[in-house]
């Protein structure tokens, strides 16, 4: 076990921009205080999450713990290496999106709320990672979710809402997917502890098989996973630049990490176990259940990155293009987490191929976001067919993306290479485990949706920068110096991640190794690994290739003038059809119950009205009182239907209850 | 601890003797009988505390005050689930009043509004601590007639009506209790609430208890707005808000809710419970309740009428955990009796201010409040989150309770209710939030308070109290754990 130390800090990083958060609401419209505790916040945070680096490298865990006298309601932080690598990650691009965020805010209105929701989101979005149980995870990921709704909806125009009400309801929906999962998880097992369970060892009940569902359902939701990505190429393009750079950049990876602990950490046999001589028939049955969900997340995984390429192709807003992309690379991701899940035991290069894609993708992705931030800001236009140029006018900006798009290609040398090779690897390890012919595919897509990647960023880059400037661009200025700081750092970091490898691999992915239950050999040689072997370089020429191949005849037949896919394929339409027979259905079935409805109703009045005036009749005077006249039937609103409804479910259930359970 | 024991029927007699003091003012003198008024729920509050207090060092103790005939007799007893619900309605009571001053300013015959509203704070203690059916029906009764005046305050066509409406309701409700009462006395022989319950199964018909049974809960059904008998809460709404806040969302629903729990758990018992055969009886009902009251509040407008359909799901909430059968269940129920006091006194109270500032008693109307009343709004906002069961606002605690409580019951379907229950809540609470703060609208930013201060403190005081519980969970579960275990257990009175 690792050791193992009671600290404050990371209560710390959850309170700063907790703290900055009420701070910016109270002078709002002061602009040198709310920019000083924006940076403040989000610069604390980083010093307090890095201040933990001591004690994390020397393996310790970090905890902290506010214990409650009745279980599982403890507020407890647990950072271990895997936890922290995601939370220095989210607390450093924060620090830069901020910098960037105070000259970009400029030419966008209500400038304090979106300051003090960009802290408040901060405060979720960093406490996640370093959550040691699931309730305290999921406090921090609502608080994300609900936060982080202000930001979508900044603009306030209608696209934004319908966009905002879709990432609201679907992030609700996912919280409850998420707390009936881990409901069902504490009765089976009695405990929400981020740590492998001694009671799955027992076997899987129902109630365990659908917590698991439930809860790679509700983190899904967050990650984009295909189908359930919707709200995505929605909800990011239309949040300020800032804003949509952490959304794909760092939100959507929260979604990631909790399938990550769930499926690889809770769902996987203690190391004591795998340490012993013989694996418990308990152990290999985990280890099978988790290899199959596996499989299905490698499928699912490889769904979303073909079908984010795919939509990718088809977008002319920069933005859109963008979240498309994320869908993509996320689908990376789910797919590394599907290896590792798969091959157990010996996961480690699924593992590490996912972290380290996290990271990468992190850079790259909110450096993008906050590029096409800067090109809105200068030139106020995201539409790829009206820009062009810019290499000329924005060498700085042009610079930047072409660090960040050699890097999300792919290219040796550039941030992005070192993981999807890792992730390359990891599909061929997978294969060649059970050499399932499916999994053989599954590589082959893989090569054709990096080429798809190449394909599209290089519409991006020939459209926007590379063509000559349509005359309709009028003059631009250059960057303001912040938005320079901000993308300019992140630029830098992804050079220096992309031209050492190994040191990020040894220093910082490899250390996450240690939260999972891997096999020690793989880990050794993973770590030693030699990323630069010519198959790996070929794969990615191939791709390469591919893609240039691709971009040049989408270009000769015209495919980039496709202004959009027909409606009738989008998912809204069908959403819609549903909807809308439903309501009909509704409607045609409860019809009867309606005319019933009104005819008793219509005779019990009647029958009322017969018996009063009978009553007068025969000499009975209640009185010139207006009481018994107003008892009215239809004022009772004895709603017949409900009645019909409730009494035939209450029978249904009581016979069944009494006849067929007992 | 000597005249301690006499505390119970201090608790229902002073704010009847309270409220003829506050008659004494003149309706035009409103200083008077606004401090009057706040001084009698103080004492009253305090005294609750006191008797808290008492009852958390020397345990639980009765009172007999009458015996009708041998068997019948009126008769208080301080006991632990007493005292949660007495405890609840009496510091709330005088939140509610505070906020009263504040929201009656405008109105008229504020004398007969101010007396009838501490008349119904005794007759609310009478139903906490009664030891018996007899003298719970009594109070019960009591508190019916009292509340009538406060229904149709406004005195127009549609508060009459609604007054009707809940007297034909309430009574009708009533008449059922009493039959049960008959079963039950007749063939128990006696009708002291008891641990574990007074019903024994081998004396008397299987067929007549489960007719006592089910009169038993349609009857205290009609209170807890159990479908198909809830049609006179959304009527009642022409009540003042504070009215509204109180009365139906605390204190007489609650009483309802209070009634089933009580002949559960007291009078039949767990063992006669499971011998009776009614399954899951009360629980489907009320999980038809709880969906159907939601799908409801999607569709009305008034911001009024939509809580009051909010507030008919969530009693369902406490019904489902005491028809559970099981002690994790009860706990959440009990669990949401407070919580969903707390959310939903603020959310009424941010509706009174909402009408009393603005005028508006439409969500259509709403849209760009909150840059007139931030605070208000944000308490709103808070209750909401607490309503649909998103940590860390107490809402969800009852709800991963009642959750617990389900799947403990063997019963996982009820888990798919209340999580449908919360989507629901979600859907109709939330647009109201996003039109107020991100919607264009009229409103202007306030010069000075937003909403007069008697009603803006007590919203903010009861959302921070909804964030504490939320968080610090000692302060509640282990009590409601008790109280649960107690009801549950039998043995002992």
């Amino acid at each position: 076990m690792p050791q193992e130390t009671i600290s404050y800090l990371p209560l710390a990083a959850v309170l700063i921009p907790l703290f900055a958060f009420f701070m910016i609401l109270i002078a709002q419209h002061n602009a040198l205080w709310r920019n000083c505790w924006s940076v403040a916040g989000s610069a604390g945070t980083l010093i307090v999450v890095g201040l933990m680096y001591g004690l994390i490298s020397e393996g310790q865990q970090v905890i902290f713990k506010i214990p409650m006298i009745v279980t599982p309601y403890n507020f407890f932080f647990n950072v271990d290496q895997f936890g922290f690598l995601f939370a220095l990650l989210i607390s450093f691009i924060w620090l830069l999106a901020t910098i960037f965020a105070l000259d970009y805010m400029n030419h966008e209105e209500n400038r304090g709320r979106f300051f003090a929701f960009f802290m408040l989101t901060l405060s979720g979005t960093v406490g996640v990672p370093l959550a040691g149980d699931l309730l305290t995870l999921l406090l921090f990921f609502e608080i994300m979710s609900l936060a982080s709704y202000v930001l979508v909806v900044h603009t306030q125009t209608k696209e934004a809402f319908s966009a905002g009400n879709l990432y609201l309801y679907l992030g609700v929906f996912g919280g409850m997917c998420l707390l009936t999962g881990m409901g069902l998880f504490y009765y089976s097992c009695g405990s929400l502890v981020i740590a492998p369970q001694a009671c799955l060892l027992e076997g899987l009940n129902n109630y365990l098989v659908y917590a698991a569902v439930l809860m790679i359902l509700g983190f899904g939701i967050k990650a984009g996973m295909v189908p359930l990505h919707i709200w995505l190429p929605r909800a990011h393009p239309v949040a300020p630049a800032p804003a949509s750079a952490l959304l794909s950049g760092l939100m959507i990876k929260t979604g990631a990490y909790g399938i990550f602990r769930v499926l690889s950490v809770i769902y996987t046999p203690d190391s004591s176990e795998m340490a012993a001589d013989t694996v418990s028939p308990g152990a290999l049955n985990l280890w099978a259940w988790t290899a199959e969900t596996g499989y299905i997340i490698i499928w699912i995984g490889i769904a979303t990155m073909f079908f984010g390429v795919c939509i990718a192709l088809i977008q002319n807003n920069i933005k859109k293009l963008l979240a498309c992309s994320s869908i993509s690379q996320i689908g990376y991701i789910i797919m590394g987490i599907g290896t590792a899940a798969y091959l157990g035991y010996d996961g480690a290069m699924g593992v590490a191929g996912a972290t380290y894609h996290v990271f990468n993708h992190a850079f790259f992705k909110s450096t993008l976001f906050l590029a096409a931030g800067a090109i809105v800001y200068l030139t106020g236009e995201l539409d790829m067919r009206k820009l062009g140029g810019l290499r000329h006018k924005l060498p700085f900006t042009s610079i930047v993306v072409l660090i960040a798009s050699l890097g999300i290609v792919g290219m040796p040398l550039f941030n992005g290479y070192a993981s999807k090779t890792l992730l390359h690897h990891a599909i061929v390890e997978a294969y060649e485990h059970h050499h399932l012919y499916s999994l053989f595919i599954a590589e082959k897509i893989f090569t054709l949706t990096s080429a798809g990647t190449v394909c599209y960023f290089l519409k991006f880059l020939y459209f926007t920068f590379w063509r000559p400037a349509p005359d309709t661009l009028g003059e631009i200025k250059t960057e303001p110096v912040m938005m320079k700081i901000g993308m300019g750092a992140l630029a830098l970091s992804m050079i220096l991640i992309g031209i050492a490898p190994y040191f990020v691999l040894h220093n910082l992915v490899g250390p996450t190794l240690n939260a999972f239950v891997l096999d020690s050999y793989l880990v050794n040689y993973l770590l030693n690994i030699n990323l630069f072997i010519i198959e790996d370089l070929a794969a990615v020429a191939l791709a390469l290739g591919l893609g240039g191949v691709f971009f040049y005849l989408f270009r000769k037949i015209g495919f980039f003038n496709i202004t959009g896919i027909p409606y009738w394929l989008g998912m809204e339409f069908y959403g819609k059809l549903v909807g809308r027979l439903a309501i009909s259905t509704w409607g045609i079935v409860t019809l009867p119950f309606v005319m019933v409805q009104n005819y008793v109703g219509k005779q019990t009045q009647g029958l009322y009205n017969r018996m009063f005036s009978f009553l007068q009749h025969v000499d009975y005077r209640p009185g010139d009182s207006a009481v018994f006249r107003t008892v009215n039937i239809s004022n009772i609103d004895f709603s017949m239907l409900l009645i019909v409804v409730a009494l035939s479910i209450i029978l249904v259930i009581a016979f069944y209850l009494r006849f067929v359970m007992i | 601890m000597d005249y301690i024991i006499y505390l119970p029927i201090f608790m229902i007699v002073f704010p009847v003797i309270g409220s003829l003091i506050v008659g004494i003012a003149r309706e035009e003198n409103d200083k008077a009988r606004n401090i009057m008024a706040v001084i009698v729920s103080l004492i009253s509050a305090l005294a609750m505390v006191a008797m808290l207090h008492y009852f958390y060092n020397f345990g639980q103790w009765e009172l007999l005050i009458h015996q009708i005939a041998p068997g019948l007799e009126i008769k208080l007893r301080v006991e632990p689930f007493a005292v949660l619900f007495g405890g609840t309605a009496a510091i709330l009571w005088f939140f509610a009043v505070l906020y009263s001053t504040g929201y009656m300013a405008h109105e008229h015959n504020k004398r007969r509004y101010f007396i009838f509203y501490l008349l119904s704070l005794g007759m609310t203690m009478g139903i906490a601590l009664s030891a018996n059916l007899l003298t719970l029906y009594l109070f019960y009764e009591f508190l019916t007639i009292f509340t009538y005046p406060l229904v149709i305050h406004e005195g127009n066509k549609e508060a009459k009506t609604a007054g009707i409406k809940y007297l034909i309701y309430s009574f009708f409700g009533a008449g059922l209790i009493l039959i049960g009462l008959v079963l039950t006395f007749g063939n128990a022989g006696t009708l002291e609430f008891a641990r574990g319950g007074i019903v024994d199964l081998s004396r008397g018909s299987l067929l007549q208890w489960q007719i006592a049974f089910v009169c038993f809960v349609f009857g205290f059904g009609v209170k807890a707005a159990i479908m198909p008998l809830h049609a006179w809460l959304p009527s009642a709404m022409a009540a003042p808000t504070p009215v509204s806040a109180l009365l139906h969302a605390v204190a007489v629903v609650k009483s309802g809710v209070f009634g089933i729990v009580r002949v559960l758990y007291s009078v039949f018992g767990i063992t006669a419970l499971i011998g009776l055969q009614m399954g899951y009886f009360v629980a489907a009902l009320v999980s038809i309740t709880i969906l159907t009251a939601s799908i409801i509040a999607m569709q009305q407008d008034v911001l009024k009428r939509r809580l009051a359909f909010s507030t008919i799901s969530q009693l369902g909430y406490i019904t489902l955990g005491a028809g559970l059968f099981n002690m994790i269940g009860l706990t959440g129920g009990l669990l949401h009796l407070i919580n969903h006091a707390l959310l939903k006194i603020t959310l009424f109270f941010c509706a009174g201010a909402i009408i009393t500032v603005t005028g508006k008693k439409k969500i259509s109307e709403l849209n760009g409040l909150g840059k007139q009343m931030p605070l208000t709004m944000i308490a709103f906002t808070i209750a909401a989150i607490g309503m649909i069961g998103i940590p860390p606002v107490n809402g969800f605690i009852s709800k991963w309770y009642l959750m617990q409580g389900s799947l403990e019951s063997g019963a996982p379907i009820f888990i798919a209710v209340l999580i449908g229950s919360a989507m629901l809540n979600a859907a109709y609470f939330l647009p109201i939030v996003i039109n107020a703060f991100f919607k264009e609208g009229d409103f202007k930013p306030a010069k000075g308070p937003e909403a007069p201060l008697s009603m803006l403190v007590p919203i903010l005081i009861i959302i921070v109290a909804c964030l504490v519980i939320g968080t610090n969970l000692n302060l509640t579960v282990p009590y409601l754990q008790s109280i649960a275990e107690y009801l549950f257990m039998s043995g002992g009175n």
